[in-house]
């Protein structure tokens, strides 16, 4: 019998209006943390929930100009095979066997920091979970221990394939070649390129294309060495889960790092042909972005349809500072969601752009504001973009306002938890800060920010730099310009 | 997870499902027809704190011309998602800002056959689905409001206008179909989107939004039967279940070769890209004259098993273990960007393969060569195992998505597909079908190329 459809929906409980999120209803998620070896860490969020098994190997380097383009370039080289895998035919075709588990490698970057990471994930039904973590530590550890080897046959030689490494510097340099063919994320790092100048993060994470003549396999491979002996090392390990997996997973990894870590001594003894010398893997947490003396405008030219415009405020506030909550809030208010500021009046009151919003740099203290609009509505939409910030500045907002941005960062942070991705990132993001926490349940705080908190916190940030990647014409100009000028103090 | 076919074993007869209660990746769902002949369904997920509602229309941009009340129409290009647009006008201020404030996600698209308005959020699912069932139902649209909306979607255009993605696939489109109107652009131009009159939307809204043209999937820990009351309550209240508007869908004749086989352009990019498509010969089942009428299982079962076939062919071919893959790979005419497909819908289908590239037209010659080398060599059944096991992987592995399920859940229904068939269709498809898939599709007669080149615009 179906009880009558009425009746459903007048049942106790069935009240359908509430709309204030209680944190008190909100779960966390407890991490497990093994401490492999100094400045290397296994981090185990089990959630029998997932039907899929993740395990990330992310080692961090300090973004600099004499090591971002081999960090960049490393991943790629050894994303094409390993001892045992020697090409993409037989790398991938292992993976399809484990029921198509996926296997990337990445360089990116955050905030001052280069992250160049591995991660497998594989589908994991209860009975598949062990034996996928257990191929999945195999072959992360073996992917940065054992790469493929130059010899023609299956497992000679030793070092990176020189074949590998021209081919991926060739697709390197088309990639880096290429970063303005997407409009949008070409100004989003020219802005930041521009405010960060001097800073680690000024650089691209794909790195410099002047540096790839310099490298070859032999240095390539040296930087592989020194990074496995000498960076720190966060891992993690997600999914369905249980001790014996967990103690299994650490147990590869620490016999992984030892073996890193003497191949680093053997390497660096008299008359070895490269030396390294391991420890402390050790690195300064990501920098805050000083505050500027003045305001900048940047204007490039591009043969674009539509024009970009980004402005970088300085706001003076990273994540695990203990007004960030306050700041996520602030964001949220400004330019986070739908029914913010930026929105509201650049889309849908002037209509001069379909999407305008605001999103934090969290390990910077920097928050970027990006919108596409016509060229010719530049000087509006900056004059838009002021009003918003100077009537925050004021404390001019409602409480429904208020309201509306709680209910959507607290529903935000609690959709984490479906997802081992944003799970992993999140409390990565907190290690470049240099503040792991010991449960990732970042709503806490963030339901206990008033609007008197945000209030205080809305009167600092300030108008860094003030980007826009137009084509020139509406402005009228014979050739591509490029201004930098000083405008007035804010 | 449960494969009701054997790998390998002989084709047997999958079992044809009716729209009725069952299980789906190991979870609950739930059936029901609703009032005005809404078809909706729920997947209780358990164990997510997200909980995610999608309502679809069988009206995309290739449904430009149509008979309706005595009278044909057809409406210019961008019309389904101009419409999409306006359906957040809820004359009570835009419902953007209404979910925004419940903490819900909420967004729409619109692809060639349908659109869709979904939303996501951990708290408030009731509001948020009283709210989404509105606006997909009933229309508020003023044409003050259509002017004002009618300047961001052109900055949506423009947006688009700059991605060399977009292009190349709009491109291939064209050059692939000569008449059939897959090939119009789903937003349309900047001057096409400046045509596009209120009284336009309003009777596509009236002709299309009607809840028997609808499909509603919601997917999450919910109870079942409480969303299916509460839609029947709202559309009981908003008086939208009466009789289903009569109309019907017309399709020009398609020729089975493609118009064009290459199509070249110059965009202002650092970097060429390149795509190849394959017209699938194939004929599919035409959408019901009728949407009271839905298309009968025993097709959508062919449609189903066509799509999972050729998208195993796809990968077998061109997925980075063959040796086109790594050949291309290894000259740098292909990168990571690379990527194939088989996609389908009732009344058209191809294959698709490309990415970005050094060099365009060399990048798509050498493909159509390998494919031609290897078509008479047909594949092997050890290849076809390997891509068995890996499709069946990524269908458990999309329990974790709630949207990525209900989804795809969702295409399939607004095809007629039933998705629960797919571990039996996967396990029965033969070598013999996918080799003659094989020797059908992939011949020269049959591609289309489309290139961009670094250039002026």
């Amino acid at each position: 019998m179906r009880p009558a459809l009425r009746d459903l929906l007048r049942a106790p409980g069935g009240r359908t209006h509430t709309t204030r999120i209680e944190a008190t209803a909100l779960p966390g998620q407890p991490v497990g943390v093994h401490d492999l070896a100094d400045g290397a860490t296994l981090y185990v969020l089990p959630a029998p929930r997932f039907r899929t098994t993740h395990l990330l190997l992310a080692f961090r380097q300090t973004l600099s100009e004499d090591t971002v383009t081999s960090g960049a370039l490393l991943p790629r080289v050894l994303r094409r095979g390993t001892r045992r895998w020697p090409n993409r035919p037989s790398l991938d075709g292992h993976l399809e066997d484990l029921y198509g588990a996926s296997l990337r490698t990445d360089a990116t970057k955050t905030g001052d920091q280069q992250v160049i990471e591995a991660a497998f994930s594989s589908p994991a039904p209860e009975s598949l979970a062990a034996m996928g973590a257990d191929q999945g530590v195999a072959l992360l550890t073996e992917l940065f221990s054992d790469p493929a080897p130059p010899g023609p046959a299956r497992g000679t030689g030793d070092g990176l394939s020189p074949v590998y490494v021209s081919e991926e510097k060739d697709a390197l340099a088309r990639d880096q070649a290429a970063i303005s063919d997407d409009r949008m994320s070409y100004a989003h790092y020219r802005c930041l390129a521009e405010m960060c100048r001097g800073e680690p993060s000024a650089l691209h994470s794909l790195g410099r294309s002047a540096d790839l003549d310099g490298i070859d396999p032999a240095g390539l491979d040296e930087f592989r060495r020194r990074l496995l002996a000498t960076a720190p090392l966060t891992a993690y390990l997600a999914g369905p889960v249980d001790d014996r997996v967990r103690t299994q997973v650490a147990e590869s990894l620490e016999s992984g790092l030892a073996r890193w870590t003497e191949t680093a001594v053997a390497a660096g003894k008299p008359g070895s042909p490269c030396s390294i010398a391991p420890g402390p893997r050790s690195i300064a947490p990501s920098a805050l972005h000083p505050r500027p003396d003045r305001e900048r405008e940047i204007i490039e030219s591009a043969d674009v349809e539509q024009a970009r415009l980004v402005i970088g405020l300085q706001t003076g506030t990273a994540l695990g500072h203990d007004d960030y909550p306050a700041q996520v809030l602030y964001n949220g208010l400004l330019g986070g969601f739908v029914h913010s500021r930026l929105f509201r009046r650049i889309r849908e009151e002037a209509g001069l752009a379909y999407y305008a919003w605001s999103r934090l740099l969290s390990t910077k203290g920097i928050i970027l504001i990006s919108c596409g609009i016509q060229e010719a509505a530049y000087g509006q939409a900056v004059g838009l973009v002021r009003l918003e910030l100077e009537a925050l500045a004021r404390g001019d907002f409602t409480e429904a306002e208020f309201e509306a941005t709680r209910n959507s960062v607290l529903a935000a942070a609690k959709a984490r938890l479906d997802s081992p991705g944003a799970l992993i990132y999140g409390h990565l993001e907190r290690v470049v800060a240099g503040r792991p926490p010991g449960e990732i349940a970042p709503w806490r705080d963030l339901a206990k920010v008033t609007a008197g908190e945000i209030r205080e916190f809305a009167r600092r940030p300030v108008i860094d730099t003030v980007y826009l990647l137009g084509s020139g014409v509406s402005r009228q100009d014979e050739a591509p310009r490029r201004v930098d000028k000083e405008a007035k103090q804010p | 997870m449960t494969s009701g076919g054997k790998p390998g074993a002989p084709a047997g007869t999958p079992k044809v499902l009716a729209p009725e209660d069952g299980t789906l990746g190991g979870e609950e769902l739930h059936f029901r027809r609703l009032p005005g002949g809404l078809e909706a369904w729920v997947w209780r997920r358990r164990g997510l704190q997200n909980r995610h509602a999608v309502f679809a229309t069988r009206f995309g941009a290739m449904d430009a011309r149509f008979e309706t009340e005595g009278e044909t129409h057809e409406v210019p290009d961008g019309t389904a998602h101009f419409l999409e647009h306006m359906a957040f006008d809820t004359g009570e201020g835009n419902a953007l800002n209404l979910f925004s404030r419940l903490g819900i996600r909420v967004n729409a698209f619109t692809s060639h056959a349908t659109t869709a308005y979904f939303f996501s959020g951990t708290d408030n699912f009731w509001p948020a689905l009283r709210e989404l069932t509105k606006l997909v139902v009933t229309s508020h649209l003023t044409p003050k409001g259509v002017e004002k909306e009618r300047r961001v979607i052109a900055q949506e255009v423009r947006m688009y206008e700059d991605s060399p993605e977009s292009k190349v696939a709009e491109n291939l489109l064209r050059a692939l179909y000569v008449e059939h109107p897959v090939r119009r652009n789903i937003g349309g131009t900047v001057e096409s989107v400046m045509g596009i009159a209120p009284e336009t939307l309003l009777r596509c809204h009236r002709t299309f939004y009607h809840p028997s043209n609808l499909v509603f999937v919601a997917a999450g820990n919910l109870d079942p039967e409480r969303v299916f009351a509460a839609i029947a309550t709202t559309l009981e209240e908003l008086g939208t279940s009466g009789p289903a508007p009569i109309f019907r869908r017309l399709f020009p004749n398609e020729p089975p070769l493609p118009g064009q086989a290459e199509v070249s352009v110059t965009r202002p990019v650092q970097r060429p890209s390149f795509l190849v498509g394959f017209k699938d010969p194939r004929p599919i089942p035409r959408p019901p004259a009728s949407p009271s009428a839905p298309p009968s299982t025993q097709p959508s079962l062919a449609l189903l098993r066509r799509e999972i076939a050729l998208n195993l062919l796809v990968d077998i071919v061109f997925g980075s273990t063959s040796p086109l893959y790594n050949d291309l790979y290894r000259d740098g005419l292909i990168d990571e960007s690379f990527s194939a497909r088989y996609v389908s819908d009732l009344t058209f289908g191809y294959a698709v393969a490309g990415g970005a590239t050094r060099d365009a037209a060399q990048a798509a010659a050498r493909l159509l060569e390998g494919i031609s080398g290897r078509r008479p060599k047909g594949i092997a059944e050890p290849d076809l195992q390997r891509k068995r096991r890996k499709a069946l992987g990524h269908f458990v592995g999309l329990a974790d998505s709630l949207e990525g399920m209900a989804t795809l859940f969702l295409t399939c229904r607004l095809k007629g597909i039933d998705l629960r068939s797919y571990p039996d269709i996967l396990g029965a498809i033969t070598l013999d079908e996918v080799n003659q898939a094989f020797a059908e599709l992939f011949v020269p007669e049959r591609a289309s190329v489309s290139i961009i080149r670094p250039g002026p615009a």
